[in-house]
């Protein structure tokens, strides 16, 4: 599929909740709420043949915590990314897991670094940061590295 | 906002723990599978051991510094993740690199997949207790080993991947020499193919073994090998073509059936599919330009694709416009064809785990750690060396009640 | 190495009896470890045996920096390994940290790691990322002059 073609068909379908641009032949970005996140995705699988769920960034952005799935689509060299961006003090993105278990780990990952509670996540517990470590995300801006070792460094069964 | 800390160990009868070290992400795994009797009933992975945070030390590196430290994410894919990176890079910029540099990434991509695939090739050997494949697989990799060295100066970790191109040139007098050691391994790369193809006791061991269908290889997004010997034809060279790829004439390999018999063979194929690719490039070498020179990282984004030798590598780079990332995802093969454990090793017998989980070729060092074992209760205790003896046995036991010597034929 | 006397010396130079761990390097490191047991290199020719558990070891040979999850692991797996006993750092990881020194969730290069527990800790470096074959041999048959 021309990443043009799902340009124009995209915003047909969907209009002003998703702006969506093609920035190359192959690569298209699309930006939605999060409430609009579950209809976009289950609207690209039936849509799109080949489409995978590919992997998933994370970033503490100004506005908030944005998440930022992948979504490779075999045999074609276009990749869709949906960018969601969830408000601050209480981030909450709808999971994508119950539709594709590939997503399973990497928002289990995503929970960890940047503390994005995905809501309908089947198995919500930590992947990557060990079980001993304080609940403070890596990945933010605030994230303090000395303190960090402080507060790791005083636990005794380290 | 926060979250809870341990995952629940599985209630069954037994749980065998499997790891805890897995260092080909950037991540490391540790696995528990729940085991009633004979059967896998439950398979949970913890990957905290190996979290080095590379991605964050990535924001704190230059664009020149980056490469180097990609490579060291992982051993065996060095070149894959500093040149995905330069292919993130690149797709930012919306440049070309010069011709000359894009077969001398070819060059260093093909042959470490020929070296990763022939240590996956004596690794999956061993777990089933042939040995010998093990030991040639691993001897006609040092060859291979040795051709990089001569281009590159180093066994694995090359360095040469810079964005807008490569760092150094790679001296054409070794060529003669490299094209000695390709007709080498092909011809001991066909002999195992044969052998593979032909044993009884292989097909007997692996056919039907961890099987996994087009629909699971889709659901749960699984890449490269493993996705091609369950029939889906993906492959990212072919796909986004980068580097040279688009200009050379090789085929994707695919076989119909998706278990460990046919992620072996998808493999052997391949490695000759890559010999093939090398050739053509010791043959066509353009001469010119080695990179675009210094470059200014504009604001934006970019995302990277490249076939690593365990399947699509994504790096995700979004730049502020200063000289260090301001996040890079990275996204290593192995950690959607691990997740799929989940469907291929449900249902199995505990003896054929091992290869199980050694087909998608996560990592040879997650099996050879010492295992710490987690035994639940009075439960006896199981180290994963004890899982690969248990999968030699089984192997032993079809090779005498086919009356053979359990190991290949080699001619 | 205070219990050891000359005797059990001299038997562990005859045939060292190695353990390998990793914590949390990036694989490299092993795959060269592993690559001096094959016909190339045959380390076992010197009588250098690989084996899968501390208990059985004389020499553990150590790659990558100690990341946090991994240190207790590596402590334990050191205090079980009988006496006399050495180690061998394996790569710039080993010796220094390497390309992770800034890492958050770095506990430490694994030499700090074992003093904590064990302060006569004998030890040498093979520094290289990663070493070659030939290097991690020499190390060894260094290790073993040195004891
Ligand atoms: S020293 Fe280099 S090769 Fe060895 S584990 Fe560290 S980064 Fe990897």
């Amino acid at each position: 599929m021309d990443a043009n073609d799902l340009v124009g068909r995209m915003t047909e379908a969907y209009g002003d909740d998703v702006a969506c641009v093609a920035r190359s032949h192959k690569r298209v970005y699309a930006s939605l709420a999060p409430e609009h996140l579950l209809a976009v995705f289950d609207w690209l699988m039936e849509e799109v043949p080949g489409l995978r769920f590919g992997t998933s960034t994370c970033m503490d952005l100004r506005e908030g915590i944005g998440v930022f799935h992948h979504l490779p689509v075999n045999g074609t060299p276009l990749v869709i990314t949906l960018k969601v961006v969830a408000p601050k003090p209480d981030p909450r993105v709808p999971s994508l897991t119950p539709r594709v278990p590939a997503a399973g780990w990497i928002e289990r990952e995503m929970a960890d670094m940047v503390g994005v509670v995905f809501e309908g996540h089947p198995e919500p517990y930590r992947l990557v940061k060990a079980e001993s470590f304080p609940d403070t995300f890596p990945l933010r801006r605030d994230f303090d590295v000395a303190r960090f070792k402080e507060d790791i460094g005083e636990q005794p069964d380290f | 906002m926060s979250s809870p800390t341990s995952s629940p160990a599985p209630t069954e009868r037994r749980v065998v723990q499997i790891g805890p070290f897995h260092p080909l992400l950037e991540e490391p795994v540790g696995f528990s599978l729940g085991v009633e009797g004979e059967t896998v009933v439950d398979v949970d992975a913890r990957m905290d051991y190996i979290h080095k945070g590379i991605e964050i030390l990535a924001q704190q590196r230059t664009y020149d510094m980056l490469p180097i430290l990609l490579e060291r994410i992982c051993g065996i894919c060095s070149v894959t993740h500093s040149v995905c990176f330069c292919n993130a890079a690149e797709d930012l910029l919306q440049v070309e690199i010069p011709p000359r540099a894009s077969y001398i990434r070819t060059i260093i991509a093909e042959l470490e997949r020929v070296h990763s695939h022939l240590l996956w090739v004596g690794l999956a050997g061993h777990f089933i207790g042939y040995n010998t494949v093990f030991m040639w697989a691993w001897k006609y990799r040092e060859p291979v080993c040795d051709v990089f060295e001569m281009l590159t100066g180093h066994r694995q970790n090359s360095a040469l991947p810079m964005v807008g191109g490569v760092r150094r040139d790679i001296p054409e007098k070794y060529f003669d020499e490299a094209r000695k050691t390709l007709d080498m391994v092909d011809g001991k790369v066909q002999m195992l193919t044969d052998a593979v193809l032909d044993d009884p006791v292989l097909a007997a061991r692996l056919k039907g073994v961890g099987v996994l269908t087009p629909e699971e290889v889709m659901a749960w997004g699984v890449v490269g090998p493993t996705a091609r010997a369950s029939g889906v034809d993906t492959d990212v060279r072919r796909d986004e073509p980068y580097a040279a790829y688009a200009e050379l004439d090789w085929d994707v390999c695919t076989t119909p059936n998706g278990d460990v018999f046919d992620k072996a063979v998808v493999r052997l194929l391949e490695l000759k599919e890559s010999i093939k690719i090398l050739r053509q490039c010791f043959d066509n070498m353009p001469s010119g330009d080695l990179n675009l020179g210094t470059l200014h990282m504009p604001r934006g984004e970019g995302i990277g694709r490249y076939e690593a030798p365990r399947g699509e590598d994504i790096h995700y780079l979004r730049s502020n416009g200063t000289n260090m990332p301001e996040r890079l995802k990275v996204r290593a093969p192995s950690y959607t064809n691990i997740a799929s454990f989940k469907a291929s090793c449900i249902g199995e017998k505990i003896s054929d785990v091992t290869i199980t989980l050694a087909a998608c070729d996560p990592c040879y060092s997650c099996t050879e750690r010492a295992a710490v074992v987690r035994g639940d209760g009075d439960q006896p205790e199981r180290t994963f060396g004890d899982l690969v003896r248990l999968s030699q046995a089984e192997t032993r036991r079809l090779a005498s009640e086919m009356g053979r010597l359990p190991d290949l034929q080699l001619k | 190495m205070t219990s050891s006397t000359p005797l059990l010396v001299r038997a562990l130079k005859k045939s060292p009896w190695v353990f390998h761990v990793g914590t949390s390097g990036c694989n490299n490191c092993d795959i060269e470890i592993a690559d001096c047991l094959t016909p190339r290199f045959d380390v076992e020719r010197f009588g250098i045996k690989l084996v899968g558990s501390p208990r059985h070891a004389d020499v553990m040979l150590i790659t990558g920096p100690v990341s946090q999850a991994c240190r207790e692991p590596l402590q334990q797996a050191w205090l079980e390994m009988p006496r006399p006993r050495a180690a061998v750092m394996i790569g710039a990881c080993a010796c220094s940290m390497g390309a992770y020194k800034d890492a958050y969730s770095v506990a430490g290069p694994p030499d700090k790691v074992l003093l904590e527990v064990d302060p006569d800790a004998k030890y040498i470096y093979v520094p290289g990322c990663p070493p070659k074959p030939e290097t991690i041999v020499m190390g060894v048959v260094k290790l073993l002059g040195a004891l």
